[in-house]
């Protein structure tokens, strides 16, 4: 707040520690499946996991723990 | 019996039963506008889960998505990016934007932009963009529809013909149930299409390889190129992955068609519900297109149009029960995106156009019946624009979203709360610019430097924004306290006082 007319608190960050927690985690998972780490590190085909190519294997799991962080936030009413 | 048969009576069976949907929800409709547009505010978890994601699905999760994988490989599988983001959007923005329809009723996207920036040509302008790049999305889903029957039919119904009756039959139980329709047979298409997807995907994957798992190890050894990003023909590039992400989820959710259902949920906490679990479905849809497009590459690879590539080998490879299963599912998904934009945007035209600038005070009957009109109009402009223009699905929907994309910095600055507020004058300035970048980046220079349209577009519109807002005269305190103090007391339970009261 800085006094002007109609100021108020920012909602830009959360107020509360499981908000934070959220998106602190949805962001640093979500940061995984861009560029630079998709087109460096994980692009490639060995190793082979479950007979997936590892990038598809790669891509899955964190798509898999970002839906679970979505649910805990939801569990936790974020 | 002959597989055409099968499958053209099975999708003649299914466009049946929407009509007969239609009319039922049309003998429960009430001559009153938010039933007719927004399902009375009253859509409850179950229906609005499976509308949101059959809306989401189209013929480009169903045709563009394999013809992506069999051309430029395992990239497209990128998807799950852009349908998680859709999912946190929802659960984040999605709640703030039902909260604040069910306070102030809005019923479009510019009648929450017109009250926060007090401006009618903001109005105008939110409506244009609405109409103008989700006519596009008809355009998509049409051509979708004119190829699945144009395949089912063995070419014995013509791509025009096809796309013709498809949206007819939508408009009909479109114009007669209103949103109940959208939504109910949007229940019927949501379950058909996943399941057929994944039956239609996982039967190929064993009769031809034997299960994913030798389908994996053939595409390794044959087609590795297809295993990789930016692919075969380079087409993920950094810039590209982060573009389509932005734009297929940010872009698509502040389509009207999308927008429209926040405001029509019964609660908060059906949005924060389907904004955790929209993306399962929505991203497990993508793991049959994956052996459907990379399957396809490896026995047919060397299809003319790609997005054929599932219904082509369905007919060769498919008994006829399961063609006729699958493409009445691909139906199903173009139908269910079709129809929820035609009502969309008969929604935005009746109410932030005709009935703000044409006829201000008529019956709510007046208005439902004007609507139906425009949803006649949008279908004769859909069909016209399906059989004069053709281009890869993915690219028509990319371009949509991008247009819709222009909405974003606007509708942070109403549901973000913060110090610096956005102005009229900002916002108009850069939804211009954005505009004008988009045409430069995908008509003039497409994709510079190997980025995304949609990103240089919205760089451009929220750099302009945020100056031309920093100089310019913001909402009034009034207004902004009573739209930024409604976030407030939803989001953290109570309302903040501010120095300018």
């Amino acid at each position: 707040m800085n006094g002007e007319p109609g100021d108020r608190r920012s909602h830009w960050w959360p107020r509360t520690r499981d908000g934070r927690i959220a998106v602190i985690l949805f962001l640093a998972l979500f940061a995984l499946v861009q560029p630079p780490f998709v087109h460096g590190f994980a692009n490639r085909i060995e190793p082979r996991i479950l007979t997936m190519p590892f990038l598809y294997f790669y891509l899955l799991i964190i798509y898999i723990a970002l839906i679970a962080v979505l649910l805990w936030a939801q569990r936790r009413k974020v | 019996m002959e597989t055409w048969v099968v499958a053209t009576g099975l999708i003649a069976l299914y466009l049946l039963f929407t009509l007969v949907m239609g009319a039922v929800a049309n003998r429960r409709l009430t001559v009153d506008i938010e039933d007719f547009f927004l399902y009375g505010r009253k859509a409850g978890f179950i229906v609005l889960y499976l509308t949101v994601v059959a809306t989401y699905h189209s013929a480009f999760a169903f045709l563009g998505s394999g013809g992506f994988f069999y051309t430029h490989g395992i990239g497209f599988w990128e998807a799950g990016t852009w349908t998680i983001l859709t999912g946190a959007i929802t659960y984040v923005l999605g709640t703030r934007i039902w909260a604040l329809g069910k306070k102030f009723r809005y019923v479009t996207p510019a009648d929450m932009l017109a009250d926060f920036y007090e401006s009618e040509a903001v109005r105008v302008a939110t409506a244009l963009i609405s109409v103008v790049f989700t006519i596009l999305y008809i355009q998509v889903q049409a051509q979708g529809l004119g190829y699945i029957i144009n395949v089912a039919s063995g070419g014995r119904v013509s791509f025009e013909l096809g796309t013709f009756i498809l949206i007819v039959v939508a408009a009909t139980y479109v114009m007669a149930g209103g949103i109940r329709a959208v939504y109910w047979t949007d229940v019927l298409q949501g379950v058909w299409m996943y399941i057929a997807l994944w039956v239609g995907g996982l039967y190929l994957a064993y009769t031809l390889f034997g299960g994913p798992g030798e389908l994996w190890n053939r595409v390794v050894t044959e087609r590795p190129d297809l295993l990789t990003v930016p692919g075969p023909r380079g087409f993920f590039t950094p810039g590209m992955w982060f573009g389509m992400t932005i734009v297929l989820s940010f872009g698509i959710v502040f389509q009207p068609h999308m927008w429209i259902r926040y405001y029509s949920a019964l609660s908060d906490r059906t949005i924060k519900w389907l904004g955790a679990t929209t993306p399962i479905y929505l991203m497990t849809i993508y793991v049959p297109a994956a052996f459907v497009g990379l399957g396809g590459a490896l026995v047919m690879p060397e299809l003319e149009i790609a997005d054929r590539i599932f219904p082509e080998m369905l007919f060769a490879h498919a008994p006829a029960w399961l063609t006729g299963l699958v493409l009445a599912g691909a139906t199903a998904a173009a139908m269910s995106t079709l129809d929820s934009i035609l009502h969309a945007n008969t929604t935005v035209l009746t109410r932030d156009i005709w009935q703000r600038y044409i006829v201000k005070d008529a019956g709510q009957g007046h208005y439902i019946n004007v609507g139906r009109g425009f949803v006649f109009i949008l279908l004769l402009v859909g069909y016209v624009l399906s059989v004069r223009t053709f281009d890869l699905l993915v690219v028509l929907v990319s371009l949509s979203g991008a247009g819709a994309l222009q909405l974003m910095p606007a509708v942070l600055g109403v549901c973000f709360p913060t110090r610096h507020k956005l102005t009229r004058t900002g916002v108009l300035a850069g939804m211009a610019t954005g505009l004008m970048v988009l045409h430069i980046t995908l008509v003039v220079s497409l994709h510079p430097l190997g980025v995304h349209a949609g990103i240089w577009s919205l760089l451009a519109n929220g750099l302009v924004t945020w100056s031309v807002s920093r100089f310019t005269r913001p909402p009034s305190p009034a207004t902004v306290d009573r739209i930024h103090g409604e976030i407030e007391r939803f989001v953290y339970g109570q309302r903040q006082e501010t120095t300018g009261q």
